[in-house]
C-alpha cells in the first residue's frame, strides 16, 4: 500500500486525469477571480450597471433592457457570460461565487473528516459505553434527511449566528454554512471508519503493538490511523462533491450563503426568476456546479479503484452521492477476536 | 531485579536439571487459569491450573498440539488475554512483580523491554502501512529517553542484529516487500530492540517453509547465546524443540503433562501423551511406514475437560484409575513431573514401538 504508487497509478488512469484536471482549472479560475474582474472584465462582483450601455459587435446595447431583460453572454471581455437583473457581470459573480462555494465546501470538507476520523478512532478503539454514545449521536444526525436538516440548522442559525467558544460567527459568515455542512455529513464518513477501526483492532499487528509497551493512544494513532488513510483519501474528494452540492442546495433555499454575495447556489437561486428569458442566469453556476461536481466523483471512485482494486467488482452505484460508500477491505478470519462471543 | 523475593510455598518445587545453580528465576507462573467466554459452551478454560517457572537465560519449550492452550498461556504471559476479554486468574511474576495483577502503565513498561513477543505469523504481526524501521523504533521509543535519529540507528542495529542483510535499507522497506523469512527476521529485530529478559516466541516457525525454519530457529539460538536472555518456545513440532530447549513443558488440553529435561522427554517420556507426539516425528532412519503414526481421535474440547487424565479417551493404556484425577508430580525422582499413573517400568515397556518411542 505504497502511496507513491498509488499516486502514479491514479495519474494513469485517463478519466482521473481529466477529473483532476477540470477540479484543478475550477480552483484555479476561482482563485484568480480579482485578477479577472479587474483586468478582463473592468467591474467587480456586486457593481451594478443597470443604466449602462456596452458595445458589442458594433451595435450599442443595453445592460438590462427596458423591460427587465439582462444581456446575454457577449463573449467579449465584458459580460463574458452575461449580466443579471441588476446588470452585474455574471462570469465575475460566477468566479467570485465559486471562491465562496469552493471555500465552504473545503472547510466542510476537512471539518467532517477531522470530527469522524475522531468519532470513529475513539469509539471503534475505546468500544462500550463511548462507542454506544457516539453511535446513537451519529444515528440522531443521520436520522434527519440531510438536507433537512441542513436548512433547519441554517435558517435558524442565519439569523442567530452562533458561539463557539472561541469564536463567534455571525448570521452572514460563510463559515457559518460550512460549519453545518461539516456537522451533517460527519456519520456518513465515521460509521465505516469505526467499522474498519474494529476490525483493525482485532488484527494480530494490534496485539503485537501492545506487546511491544505500546500505550493506547499510541496504537490508535500511529497503528490505526495509518491503515484509515486510504479510507479518508477516497472519501474526501466524494465529500467535497456532496458539500459543493450541499452549499449549493442550502444557498438556493436561502439557508446557506446570504445574498448580495454571490455563491454558485445563490446565483441559480436569484436566475430562476428570470427563467425563460435570461437561461444563461441558471446555466452558468449550474454548469460549473456539475463540472465540479462529477469530476470530484470520478476522482473519488478512480482512487477507490486504485487503493481498493477489488472494490470495483463489488460497487454498485446507485442514483445519488453518498449512497454507494467506500468500502474497505473484507476483514481477514480474526484469530483473535477482541469480543467474547 | 527482586528475583530472590520468591516464596515456593505449597506447589510442586519447579527445579528441573538443566538449570545452573543460582541463577535466578526470572519468570514464576503459579496456577495460571486462562478461561474464555464461549456462549452456550459456557466457559472455555484454554489454560488450566499451569504452574513452572523459568531461570534466567534458559530456554524453555512448550509443546502441544493445536487447542492444548499453549498459545493462550503465553500470550497470557504479559496479560494480552486479559485485554482480549479472557477470564484470567493465577500468578505470573516476572522479575518479582505479578504481572495478572499490575496496572496498565506497569504492564506497559515490561512489555517490549522485559518480556518480548514474536508471533506466529510476521505478515499479520506486522504494521502493513508502517516501514520496518518506524516499527522497531516505535517501540524503542516508548521504553527509553532516545532522540528518533537514534531510534532509528537502534532499528537499523536490530535488524542487522537478527542477521537481516542491507539492513538500512530494509528499515525503509514495508513488511509485504519482504520475504517470509525476512518477516520473521524483522519481526525478531523488533523483539530484541530492548533487550528483554525473555522472548516469548509463539510458533515463530510455523508461517515458514522449512529451510527458513532452521534458519530462524539457528539466528534466536545464537542471540540467546549472545544476549542471555531467555527464551518460551511455543511449537507442536517436537523435533524443532530438541536442539534448542533446556527444559520442555509438553501441554495437553489446557494442563502440562509432562515436564523435565530436553533429554529426558526424549530418551524417557513418561506420558503417554509425549509418546504419542514423539512417535509422530517423521525419521529419516529405520524402516519406513507407509503412514506416519498418529495419535488416534481429537483433542477434547476445552469447555468439556474429559474427568481425570484429560488424555485417556484418546489413550490405549487407560485403565480405570485414569478416570480420577491425576495430579502432576514427580514419579521418577530427578524433579521431572508428569501425571500418568502407568508404573514407571511398565511405561518403558509399553512405548516401545519397533525399536522407537512411540503410542
Amino acid at each position: 500500500m505504497n502511496d507513491r504508487g498509488a499516486l502514479r497509478r491514479l495519474l494513469h488512469e485517463p478519466h482521473a486525469l481529466i477529473a483532476g484536471a477540470v477540479l484543478t482549472a475550477i480552483v484555479i479560475a476561482c482563485l484568480l477571480a480579482p485578477v479577472y474582474a479587474a483586468d478582463v472584465a473592468h467591474t467587480g462582483p456586486d457593481a451594478t450597471h443597470v443604466t449602462e450601455t456596452i458595445v458589442v459587435s458594433g451595435k450599442k446595447v443595453e445592460v438590462v433592457s427596458p423591460t427587465g431583460v439582462p444581456i446575454g453572454p457577449t463573449w467579449t471581455g465584458r459580460f463574458l457570460l452575461g449580466a443579471d437583473e441588476n446588470g452585474r457581470d455574471v462570469a465575475v459573480r460566477l468566479l467570485y461565487g465559486g471562491r465562496n462555494s469552493l471555500e465552504i465546501a473545503a472547510v466542510a470538507t476537512v471539518l467532517s473528516i477531522v470530527l469522524a476520523v475522531a468519532v470513529a478512532l475513539i469509539a471503534g478503539w475505546l468500544g462500550g459505553a463511548v462507542d454506544s454514545l457516539l453511535c446513537r449521536l451519529m444515528d440522531l444526525i443521520w436520522s434527519y434527511p440531510v438536507l433537512l436538516l441542513g436548512v433547519a440548522l441554517g435558517v435558524t442559525l442565519a439569523v442567530s449566528g452562533i458561539d463557539l467558544g472561541f469564536t463567534t460567527l455571525r448570521g452572514g459568515s460563510l463559515m457559518l454554512p460550512a460549519l453545518i455542512i461539516g456537522v451533517v455529513y460527519v456519520p456518513y464518513m465515521a460509521r465505516p471508519l469505526r467499522a474498519r477501526t474494529i476490525e483493525l483492532r482485532g488484527r494480530e499487528f494490534v496485539d503485537a503493538a501492545r506487546q511491544q509497551g505500546l500505550s493506547g493512544t499510541r496504537i490508535m494513532l500511529g497503528e490505526i490511523l495509518p491503515n484509515l488513510s486510504s479510507s479518508i483519501l477516497v472519501f474526501a474528494p466524494l465529500l467535497l462533491a456532496n458539500a459543493i452540492l450541499m452549499e449549493a442546495g442550502l444557498s438556493f433555499l436561502g439557508a446557506g450563503v446570504q445574498p448580495p454575495a454571490p455563491s454558485w447556489g445563490t446565483m441559480i437561486s436569484e436566475g430562476t426568476r428570470l427563467m425563460p428569458d435570461a437561461i444563461h442566469l441558471v446555466l452558468a453556476p449550474g454548469l460549473m456546479l456539475l463540472a465540479a461536481v462529477v469530476s470530484a466523483n470520478v476522482l473519488a471512485e478512480a482512487a477507490r479503484d486504485v487503493l481498493d482494486p477489488r472494490a470495483r467488482l463489488r460497487a454498485q452505484p446507485t442514483a445519488g452521492g453518498l449512497d454507494w460508500v467506500p468500502t474497505v477491505p473484507p476483514a481477514p478470519p480474526a484469530p483473535s477476536d477482541g469480543e467474547p462471543a | 531485579m527482586g528475583a530472590g523475593a520468591r516464596v515456593a510455598a505449597g506447589r510442586p518445587a519447579p527445579e528441573a536439571g538443566a538449570a545452573q545453580p543460582g541463577a535466578g528465576t526470572l519468570l514464576d507462573v503459579r496456577d495460571l487459569r486462562v478461561g474464555f467466554h464461549g456462549g452456550a459452551r459456557g466457559v472455555v478454560r484454554a489454560v488450566d491450573g499451569v504452574s513452572f517457572s523459568l531461570r534466567r537465560g534458559e530456554a524453555l519449550a512448550i509443546v502441544g498440539e493445536s487447542g492444548s492452550g499453549k498459545s493462550a498461556m503465553a500470550l497470557s504471559l504479559s496479560g494480552l488475554t486479559c485485554e482480549a476479554g479472557a477470564d484470567v486468574q493465577g500468578a505470573v511474576e516476572f522479575e518479582g512483580v505479578d504481572l495478572l495483577a499490575a496496572g496498565e502503565r506497569r504492564l506497559r513498561r515490561v512489555r517490549g523491554a522485559g518480556i518480548a513477543t514474536v508471533f506466529q505469523d510476521p505478515m499479520s504481526a506486522l504494521n502493513p502501512v508502517q516501514r520496518i524501521g518506524a516499527q522497531i523504533a516505535e517501540q524503542v521509543l516508548a521504553h527509553e529517553p532516545l532522540s528518533k535519529a537514534a531510534a532509528a540507528a537502534r532499528a537499523v542495529q536490530a535488524l542487522r542484529a537478527a542477521g537481516v542483510p542491507e539492513p538500512e535499507r530494509r528499515a525503509r522497506s514495508y513488511p509485504h516487500e519482504l520475504s517470509g523469512g525476512l518477516r520473521q527476521r524483522a519481526m525478531i529485530a523488533m523483539a530484541l530492540s530492548c533487550s528483554p529478559r525473555l522472548l516469548v516466541a509463539d510458533e515463530p516457525t510455523t508461517a515458514l517453509d522449512v529451510t527458513v525454519q532452521a534458519q530462524i530457529l539457528a539466528e534466536l539460538a545464537r542471540l540467546r547465546a549472545e544476549t542471555g536472555m531467555a527464551v518460551i518456545l511455543v511449537t507442536h513440532d517436537l523435533g524443532v524443540v530438541a536442539g534448542f530447549a533446556d527444559r520442555v513443558l509438553v501441554m495437553y488440553c489446557g494442563q502440562i503433562v509432562e515436564q523435565g529435561s530436553v533429554s529426558e522427554i526424549f530418551e524417557d517420556p513418561q506420558h503417554p501423551y509425549t509418546w504419542g507426539l514423539l512417535g509422530s516425528i517423521a525419521r529419516m532412519e529405520g524402516e519406513r511406514p507407509r503412514r506416519l503414526p498418529a495419535i488416534d481421535g481429537v483433542p477434547p474440547s476445552p469447555a468439556r475437560p474429559p474427568a481425570g487424565c484429560r488424555f485417556h479417551p484418546r489413550c490405549p493404556h487407560a485403565m480405570p484409575a485414569c478416570k480420577a484425577p491425576v495430579e502432576l508430580r514427580d514419579r521418577v525422582g530427578g524433579g521431572r513431573l508428569d501425571r500418568c499413573v502407568l508404573e514407571v517400568e511398565r511405561k518403558r515397556a509399553l512405548r516401545t514401538r519397533s525399536g522407537a518411542i512411540g503410542l
